[in-house]
Formats: structure tokens, sequence, C-alpha cells
């Protein structure tokens, strides 16, 4: 444990504190600039304790890969809104709840989405199907005269949004896992797919109970449909959408997604007639920043050694306090919903040798040979899901930025259901095992109690009665789709 | 929001944008553009028999740098032979992660006992590299690794006589 990692760690955490609690403004100092400030604070530090800055540690820390899957959503958002899709997708909506159906299966279909067609950054779909999310949201609210439904709908989707790249085995989070705890391909995606569920309708249900009431969203109700019939374009766009999605998930091609996102805007263009300046009407340019400043901020720490402090720190408090290695472990799990970056990659690089070392020492205390795979999912998950709550341009922002909701109001919430949600996923990854994954109907057959448990559940925090069939049927729609692909 | 305080946040962002143009400006730089397209998702880490992270060959080449230290786990090698190759290598010694320095000087550990590696050079990981092209298969993108490797090795050709746990 050195001396600059610890003053480089403890120099990060109270800008991150001081910008969140307010005490530097954003009207004086944006979270982005407090953090590069943070960022070339900690780098002068390594100069002054001697050796040069090694640069090249700084640029390993960054992923291109959920900033130009961001810029690629956003795109396609604003192609998808400019050709009409999300009316054509509103239509579509309004069909299915006038059917018996009714709206607790869009919804359930709806949040859910993300985890079922899992892409590797969370952020390429929670931003073209925002405005689906907020339509529905909005519909919900206005029949149940309840504006906490707005914001149920809108975090329950985006956090289920941000933990589905742990699931994905098209370049996600989990494989990220996998790949450094050395487990066949897809062994934690089930399970934690489960716990997303899980998540996802905990969000939810807080804040159906409790954080609704200091909702303080100035988003004013959408104005009326607009009455003039909608374009075929409008349906074809959102109907492509919905196809490619299934044929990526389902063959995995070997192309990045960011160039299917953008073929596909192309497309739409083509179909709908657009212009370039259609498709800037989708890009949010704070969270692309934050998450960029996420990272120069985490390799600065990288090179000053500060992750190594906290690995350090950890250490000590399993082996010399009544918490041990298995208290910690649970400590470690959570840890990234304490730490809530950007991007879960960012301090799931930096810790997993660590979670694995643990797991190995709770393997050898408890006799439980699977803990570390056990800990390392339940890791991955956490670590996922917490850019949904995180301050510093997580997912969830973008929802707060759409309804104009202040002070980060969404990320106890969304911690809280990813606290009570990842613990599913860590009772079933012994369930399924780690060996190489396979057709299991046991599990198949929990997967879908769980989708239908989720099902009666948004039938309740929804206001309907709980075997309503529409929320049962979309949560074994959810469950069964899982299973499928 | 002051000017000054306009000015200075702009400066910040400026410095994002920066930071993006030049990871972009070294991939360019190596040559590998694809490397850009990488999820770093690790799916190629568990096909290594050398327990070499093949990511941190994309990282080498994003950073513009062959020196940047990526994880290998599984390459056994004699302590000196170690120290020759970089006295800064992290290798698994006594239980211990630690240089090969420290390992020789504080450590005194005998030069002839051999030694799993931990951390070395991206450049030294591509001279250990067996090129099975097992990597490349387990991608997720088919991104074409062994390029990289190969250009890697070009500049600094390792001379290590390695051995692996089956």
């Amino acid at each position: 444990m050195t001396v600059l990692g610890s003053i480089s760690l403890l120099l990060f955490l109270s800008a991150l504190i001081a910008a969140l609690r307010g005490w530097i403004p954003q009207r004086v100092l944006t979270l982005q600039s407090v953090l590069v400030l943070a960022a070339l604070a900690v780098l002068m530090l390594r100069v002054l304790f001697g050796p040069p800055v090694p640069w090249a540690q700084v640029f390993t820390a960054t992923s291109l890969h959920p900033i130009t899957s961001t810029i690629a959503g956003f795109l396609f958002a604003g192609a998808l809104q400019a050709a009409g899709g999300f009316q054509a997708a509103g239509s579509l909506v309004a069909r299915v709840t006038n059917t018996p159906l009714g709206l607790p299966f869009a919804i359930v279909l709806l949040v859910n989405f993300p985890t079922v067609f899992a892409m590797p950054c969370g952020r390429i779909l929670a931003a073209p199907l925002m405005p689906l999310a907020l339509m529905l949201g909005f519909e919900v609210a206005r029949l149940h005269r309840d504006k906490a439904m707005t914001a149920m709908v809108v975090f329950g989707f985006l956090v289920n949004a941000g933990a589905s790249c742990a699931p994905s085995l098209i370049g996600g989070l989990g494989l990220l896992g996998e790949g450094m705890g050395r487990f066949p391909m897809g062994t934690f995606s089930k399970p934690n797919q489960m716990g997303i569920l899980a998540i996802t309708v905990a969000t939810m249900a807080l804040i159906r109970l409790h954080y609704g009431r200091s909702l303080n969203m100035r988003a004013e109700d959408p104005p009326a449909a607009d009455s003039r019939p909608i374009p075929e374009s409008a349906y074809l766009s959102f109907i492509l959408f919905i196809a490619v999605l299934i044929v990526v998930v389902a063959i995995r091609p070997p192309i990045p997604i960011q160039t299917i996102l953008v073929l596909m805007t192309v497309v739409v263009m083509f179909v709908a007639r657009l212009s370039f300046r259609d498709l800037l009407s989708g890009i949010m340019l704070h969270p692309l920043s934050a998450l960029v400043a996420g990272y120069i901020v985490a390799g600065a720490l990288l090179t000053a050694g500060g992750f190594e402090v906290l690995q350090a720190v950890l250490v000590m408090i399993a082996e010399h306090t009544v918490l041990g290695y298995i208290g910690v472990s649970v400590l470690v799990v959570f840890l990234p919903l304490f730490l809530a970056m950007p991007c879960g990659r960012i301090i799931s690089v930096s810790l997993i040798p660590g979670v694995l070392m643990f797991g190995g020492r709770v393997a050898e205390v408890s006799g439980f040979a699977l803990a570390p795979a056990v800990l390392l999912s339940s890791f991955v998950l956490s670590s996922a899901a917490s850019c949904g709550p995180s301050p510093l341009g997580g997912v969830g922002n973008i929802g707060e930025g759409r309804l104009r909701i202040r002070g980060f109001w969404s990320s106890r919430p969304q911690a809280l259901g990813i606290f009570l949600g990842v613990p599913l996923a860590a009772l079933l990854v012994p369930l399924r095992g780690v060996e190489p994954p396979a057709f299991d109907p046991v599990f198949a057959l929990t997967m879908l109690a769980i989708g239908a448990t989720v099902g009666v559940l948004t039938n309740i925090l929804f206001g309907s009665r709980p075997w309503h069939v529409g929320g049962i049927a979309g949560g074994l729609l959810v469950g069964g789709l899982t299973v499928v692909l | 929001m002051k000017r000054t305080l306009i000015k200075l946040n702009t400066t910040m962002m400026v410095v994002l944008v920066l930071f993006l143009l030049a990871i972009v400006a070294n991939a360019l730089a190596s040559r590998q553009p694809w490397v850009l397209f990488c999820y770093k998702c690790k799916a190629c880490n568990s096909s290594c028999i050398l327990g070499i992270d093949p990511q941190g060959f994309v990282d080498a080449a994003l950073a513009g740098d062959p020196h940047v230290y990526i994880y290998a786990t599984n390459v056994k090698l004699q302590l000196s032979k170690a120290a020759a190759i970089d006295p800064d290598m992290i290798v698994t010694a006594a239980g211990k992660k630690v240089s090969a320095r420290a390992a020789l000087d504080e450590l005194h550990i005998s030069p002839a006992t051999e030694v799993v590696t931990y951390q070395v050079q991206a450049r030294h990981a591509a001279g250990f590299c067996f090129r099975c092209g097992a990597c490349e298969r387990a991608c997720v993108l088919g991104l074409p690794l062994l390029r990289e490797i190969s250009q890697l090795r070009g500049k600094e050709p390792v001379d290590a006589s390695v051995s692996h746990d089956q």
C-alpha cells in the first residue's frame, strides 16, 4: 500500500463526494470538470512522487466500446424518432393494451427488453427505446394519476438496460468476468438475467413504496398524440429495428454492434427520407462526456495505485476484523455500487483479480468449491448494473435528463434494487453449475417461474390484480425468451 | 456561470475530446485500426494456454506503446531469464507476486529457480506467444489479434525458452 495510492484514492473520493453532495456546485464546475481536474491532480502527484506518468496505462483504462455504442444508439434513436418509429411502436403498444393483456403485459415486456436482447452495452437499447419507455410511463401515470409510475417504468427500464451488458454473449461484461476467471463462456449469463429481472422489479417497487414520495419531476406530460396517420415507413423502421435485434442476439454475427446500428440508421434515413440534422436530435453529450471523464480519472487512479490500495484495505479488514473473508466478500460484491462508475468495466478490470483471490479464500474457509464462481458472477452483475445509479454519466442520467429530475434522485432506488436483486443471481449459480452451458429443463422451469413471479409483482405494483393475465403472460414470455435466446 | 468558469469548463471538455482523439490516433498510427472495435470483453482470455490476456495487445495498440504491462499467468521460465528479459516483469515466486528484480535482490531467490510470469510487457508476451490462433477463434468479433502479435514480435523478438502447465 503506497502513500501515493492512498492520497490519490482519498483525493478522488473527496472530489466525487464534493461534486455529488453539491459542495462544488454544478454551476461552478461541472461533474466532468471536477473529474478531469481530480485526474490531473492525481497525475501531478504521481510526477511529484518521482516516476514519470505512464500515459499508456491511462489510455488502457479507457474502453471505447461503451462510448461508441452510446453514440451509435443516440444516432439510431434520432433516426427512429424522426421516422416516426416510436409513434408506430406506441400505436402497436396501444393495440396490445386494448387486448385482455393490457398495460401490465407491455410494461413487463418493455422494462425487461434489454435483458432479453442483451447487448454488449446497455446504452445501445436504452437510447433508442427511451422514448417508448417515456410514452408508456406517462400513459400508465395518467391512468392511475400517479406521476411516480412514469419514474417506475423509466428507471425500471434503465436499471435493466444498465445491467444487461452482464449476460450479453456478444461482448458483454459477463464475458469479461468469465474470461478473467477462466470459466466457460456463458456460465453466468442465465443466472445474471434472472438477477436482473429481480433488480428491475425491486427498483420499481422501491420507487412505488418509498422513493416516489420525494420525486420532483419537472417534465411536463407529453402533448396529445398526433392524430395524423402514421406512415408505413415508421412501422417499417421499428419492425426493422426489432428484427435486426433478434437476428443479432440469435446468430451473433462477428460484426461490431455499432456498425450494425449505423447501417440501420442509414437504412431508416433512406426509407423515411431523413436528413443528417434529424439524427442529431437524439444526441446527449452529458452521459458521453461524463463517461470519458470517468475513464480518465480511473486511468489516473490506476497509475497511482489507487485500486491496489483499495484492495489492500479490503484484505486488511478481512484479516483483522470480525467480518473475515466471507463478510468482506459481500462488501467486495457491492463495492461497484459504493463507487458507481459510468461503466462497470472500469472497476471490473481493476478488481476482478482481487475478487478471484477473495473467492479462493472463501472456498478454503467454507469448503464451498463454487465460491469463486458465485462471488465473481455477483460482482460482475453488481458492476454491470452500477452504471444505472452512477451519477458520473451512468445510464440512469439519461432518464433523469429526460424527466428533468435533479439531484441524482434515481441513484438510491436503483442501487437498493441492485442490492436486493444480485443475491438471486448468486443463488442460481450453484443450481446452474459452471460446466459449459447446455439446456437444463429444471433451470428452464426455474427461469419461467421467476418470469411469472416478476409478472405477478409488476401487476401489483401498477395497480392491477395480482393474477392479471397481462403481467403473468409478459413475465412468462420474458422468462421463455431468456431460455430460448 | 461566470465567463472564467465557462472557459475552464470548456477547456475540460476539450481535454476529453483530445483524449479520445489521441486514442484513435494511436490506433491508426499502430496500423491496427481494428483495435477500435474491440469490446474488451476478454472472451479471448480464457483460450490462451500461456495465460496471456490477448486484450493486452489491443491495449498496447490503443496506447501506442508496446511496453504496456499485460497479464501472462502461465509462462514458466528461469528467474535469471525473466530478469534478463525485463527486471520489472512481475512473476510469482515463493508464493508472492514481485518483480523479477525484487525476487533476486530482496527475496534472494536463486536465479536458476523456475518462476511463473504474472504481468509482462506486451512486446514480451508477443514473444512468448505460440501463435496458435485460439484467441482469434474465441473473439466474438473474430478480430485479427495475430496481426498485432506479429507486429509486436517483429519489433523485438524474444528468445525465451518457456514452458507452461497443461
